[in-house]
């Protein structure tokens, strides 16, 4: 696998971006706990995929999703309801509903796959965006490494009003116990049914946004670029812009 | 965070501004025209335009500046994806402290606003006595 570099790119990038692009493009090849990662970059690319699907187009444009029928214009050979959660997850999420949800499920697809298929889609999405956000090309994806998913469920998840389990707020011992510190929201826990997917949320967010351990700290600047206010105004237009309650 | 930042800065920004798509600034952030018009391209589908803004951000607030904004953007990106898709309701403090705000900003009205059910009002008094206290608390400790 080529290592990511951003040196060359017509803008500075801090370095702490490529290094916790590397990590994830490492792990991304790699089995997982629930999918193989030849399953993982295949979701890779079907994140890559959905912008150019005409279903995701024409569901997008439509004033119900759940109203037009077809099938998408898959990249790999992920399974129908895999190829389905990625392409709407990554071109239409503000309109998923519980109702889409269940049916996903009926379709055969663990809770525990799902999650990591989420990762996984967030993690690339994410990465996949900045390059675009700074005009460098989007990163080759890894090839896949053989072995199988460890199958790991942590103990402690159950249910906190989520689709589906998660940790609770607290997790102070246990295998668990480096997700984060003391109590944590919702959205860092959201993912926590597979916990490395939180620890990839939480590397990224070091570089890309701030450490978990400063989010607290509402006049801190990470970069100094940025006031914090400005961060959160960037932050709060896009989750608006998105549809986004949370 | 964002409305606790203002607070302690001292400040006070347009906060209806946020959810508008058609507002090109927010009163009382530097350099929010720049900001909004890289993001709100971003999120559009013209190159051009966007290209246009990614330029004039670089210039009012220099490369490094636009690179963060990429990470922050980029970011939540993922962040709402995160949320929209496990279905996770708002904590419950969360949604006590800012539910003036997201009435105001109409923010009640999205799809995903059903995974989050409002407290009963004796819950929400409570919260507003303990939880919202707590909250507001921790964050002023952190932030001095």
């Amino acid at each position: 696998m080529n290592e990511i570099s951003y040196r060359d790119a017509a803008y500075p990038i801090r370095e702490d971006f490529a290094a916790s692009h590397n990590r994830y493009w490492k792990r991304l090849a790699a089995p997982g706990n629930w999918l193989t990662g030849a399953e993982r970059v295949n979701v890779a690319n079907e994140v890559r995929r959905a912008r150019q699907c005409d279903l995701c187009r024409r569901r997008k444009e439509a004033l119900s999703p759940y109203q037009v029928d077809g099938a998408h214009d898959a990249a790999t050979g992920l399974s129908d309801v895999m190829v389905e959660v990625v392409h709407r997850v990554v071109t239409d999420s503000a309109r998923l509903t519980k109702t889409w949800f269940d049916g996903i499920m009926q379709q055969g697809l663990s809770e525990e796959q799902y999650v990591e298929i989420i990762g996984t889609i967030v993690s690339v999405f994410s990465i996949d965006e900045f390059c675009r956000g700074v005009d460098v090309p989007l990163n080759e994806l890894p090839e896949p490494q053989p072995g199988e998913p460890s199958g790991y469920r942590p103990a402690d998840v159950s249910d906190h009003g989520a689709w589906l389990p998660i940790l609770p707020p607290v997790v102070d011992e246990g295998p668990e116990a480096d997700l984060w510190q003391a109590r944590s929201g919702y959205v860092i826990r959201a993912l926590s049914l597979v916990p490395d997917e939180v620890r990839t949320l939480m590397d990224l967010l070091k570089s890309h946004y701030l450490n978990s351990d400063e989010i607290w700290n509402v006049t801190h600047s990470p970069q100094g670029t940025l006031s914090r206010i400005q961060t959160e105004v960037v932050a709060a237009r896009v989750s608006a812009l998105n549809g986004c309650f949370y | 965070m964002l409305r606790e930042s203002v607070e302690l800065s001292g400040g006070a920004i347009d906060f209806d501004g946020l959810t508008d798509p058609t507002r090109t600034d927010i009163k009382g952030v530097a350099d929010s025209e720049e900001l909004l018009q890289f993001t709100d391209t971003w999120l559009g589908d013209d190159p051009a335009a966007f290209a246009e803004a990614r330029r004039a951000l670089v210039e009012k607030m220099g490369p490094e500046a636009m690179v963060d904004t990429a990470g922050v953007v980029s970011n939540f990106q993922r962040m709402v994806r995160i949320a929209d898709s496990i279905g996770i309701p708002s904590d419950e403090a969360m949604l006590v402290t800012s539910e003036k705000l997201c009435e105001q900003l109409g923010i009640n009205k999205y799809v995903s606003a059903a995974n989050s059910s409002q407290p009963s009002l004796l819950k929400k008094l409570l919260l507003k006595f303990v939880a919202v206290r707590q909250f507001r608390k921790k964050i002023r400790k952190a932030s001095t």
